[in-house]
């Protein structure tokens, strides 16, 4: 026992600092092997409630701009609306009302830029119907997908994270690739996949290629800012300008899909 | 006993607010630079009593890292740091030690040991503290090239920021 306290006493600090240490490291890497979110997660209670708190502070200074951008929004979307009951038949409306996307609108209470691995937490829960897989968008852009959810907030998998994938499409001929983020500059994706004899050009706009449950098709993403084919490789590497500033986001719509629970019973099903 | 912790406890209090509420919005630049940042919560680590055993000073290190890394999104990496740095402060403290050496009773301040001894301290501690925390964010994802040009650039401001707030807060002498 005494021999114990002296060791304690002489190899205390030792002990705590290796024992600690390699605790850390496993957590670091824990965090980035696997997706789940382990302990420390601020959609959990007592941080998640002070975060929303200073958004709530930080969203009362920039009023002003958000209703100018509500605004502009709206507009964009009467016109929008307008402009197809101009031109679509009258059977159509029905079709709309069947429209498969709901979307929930959300407020960003925390979002990070300057990490290698981004990751956003918004105030819908599981209470709102938010489900871990659905896509998040912006009035103009993509903005990730969630990826766990508490019954009042949950946490979004940013498009500026290493593990976020995106189908995208060239909006001007529908040649389909995937996006994600390189880590290099907060405005900027990479699409990748579209095989090199199809036809790109600077300026192209990206959309969303609606080829999975997540995201609806047509949405814009951003603007092909250069390419070039890799040495070796049979595609493209498009870098793509971002419409959206996802430094400065407050509001953000959560993507439902009425028949998630349907398609995804289905490929659980074609998987067995 | 009490009045003994008391200044520690709001001093934490206050720097975890500052750094988490304020310091985690600051963007430095673009590119290389956005993942320098701002540290201003070691100095909590910096000022804990000289009479604490170095297994306590390490275990509240360790969870001060912990608070932070709960806010920043990054587990495990400021609370690895922290437990590094909080491990090596003896020997820096020893580095830069005053000719007449330390007594345990006396404060880690600079009314107690001079403004040329708390600047290279807090050089040396925030070296020390940024470099494991910017190995443990590539460890992570990132790249050695950039490493070095972020520690450098967190370590000065995070330095002149470190010393700013002491003059404010701490007037006397």
């Amino acid at each position: 026992m005494i021999n114990l306290l002296y060791f304690l006493s002489r190899y205390g600090g030792v002990l705590a600092f290796v024992i600690l240490e390699l605790l850390s490291v496993y957590m670091v890497v824990q965090y980035n092997q696997t997706q789940r979110d382990i302990y420390l997660n601020s959609s959990r209670f007592y941080s998640g409630v002070l975060l929303e708190k200073t958004a709530k502070l930080r969203h009362y200074a920039s009023m002003a701009e958000i209703a100018d951008s509500l605004a502009k929004e709206n507009a964009a979307l009467y016109n929008r609306l307008y402009s197809q009951l101009a031109i679509t038949p009258r059977e159509n409306e029905v079709d709309s009302l069947l429209a498969p996307f709901e979307f929930i609108p959300a407020r960003v209470i925390k979002n990070s830029i300057n990490q290698p691995n981004n990751n956003l937490t918004l105030n819908k829960g599981t209470i709102d119907g938010v489900q871990p897989g659905m896509g998040v968008v912006l009035s103009k852009g993509v903005l990730g997908i969630v990826r766990n959810t508490s019954s009042h907030f949950c946490r979004v998998l940013s498009v500026l994270n290493s593990q976020t994938f995106v189908s995208a499409a060239i909006q001007r001929n529908g040649s389909f690739g995937v996006i994600h983020w390189d880590g290099v500059s907060p405005s900027r994706v990479i699409l990748e996949e579209i095989p090199k004899h199809l036809d790109i050009q600077i300026g192209d706009t990206v959309v969303t290629s609606g080829h999975s449950s997540v995201f609806p098709p047509g949405l814009e993403i951003g603007k092909v800012a250069n390419y070039y084919v890799p040495s070796g490789s049979n595609s493209f590497r498009i870098e793509v300008d971002l419409f959206a500033d996802l430094s400065r986001i407050n509001r953000a719509y959560i993507i439902r899909n009425r028949y998630w629970d349907e398609l995804q019973s289905l490929e659980i099903t074609e998987d067995k | 006993m009490n009045s003994e912790v008391r200044p520690h406890i709001i001093r934490f209090f206050f720097l975890v607010l500052l750094q988490v509420l304020i310091l985690r919005q600051v963007q430095l630049g673009e590119d290389w630079l956005r993942f320098a940042e701002i540290l201003i919560y070691p100095l909590i680590i910096m000022m804990l009593p000289m009479r604490w055993s170095p297994a306590i000073l390490i275990l509240v290190a360790f969870f001060i890292g912990l608070i932070i890394d709960s806010f920043y999104d990054t587990p495990g990496v400021h609370a690895g740091a922290s437990t590094f740095s909080a491990f090596v402060r003896p020997l820096v403290l020893q580095i830069i030690a005053p000719r007449a050496g330390y007594d345990p009773k006396q404060n880690l301040t600079r009314a107690t040991f001079g403004m040329t001894w708390l600047t290279s301290y807090t050089a040396i501690f925030l070296l020390i503290h940024i470099l494991a925390v910017q190995l443990l964010t590539v460890f992570t994802f990132y790249y050695w090239g950039e490493l070095l040009l972020r520690t450098g650039f967190s370590w000065i401001l995070s330095v002149i920021i470190i010393l700013l707030a002491d003059l404010v807060f701490n007037p006397k002498s």
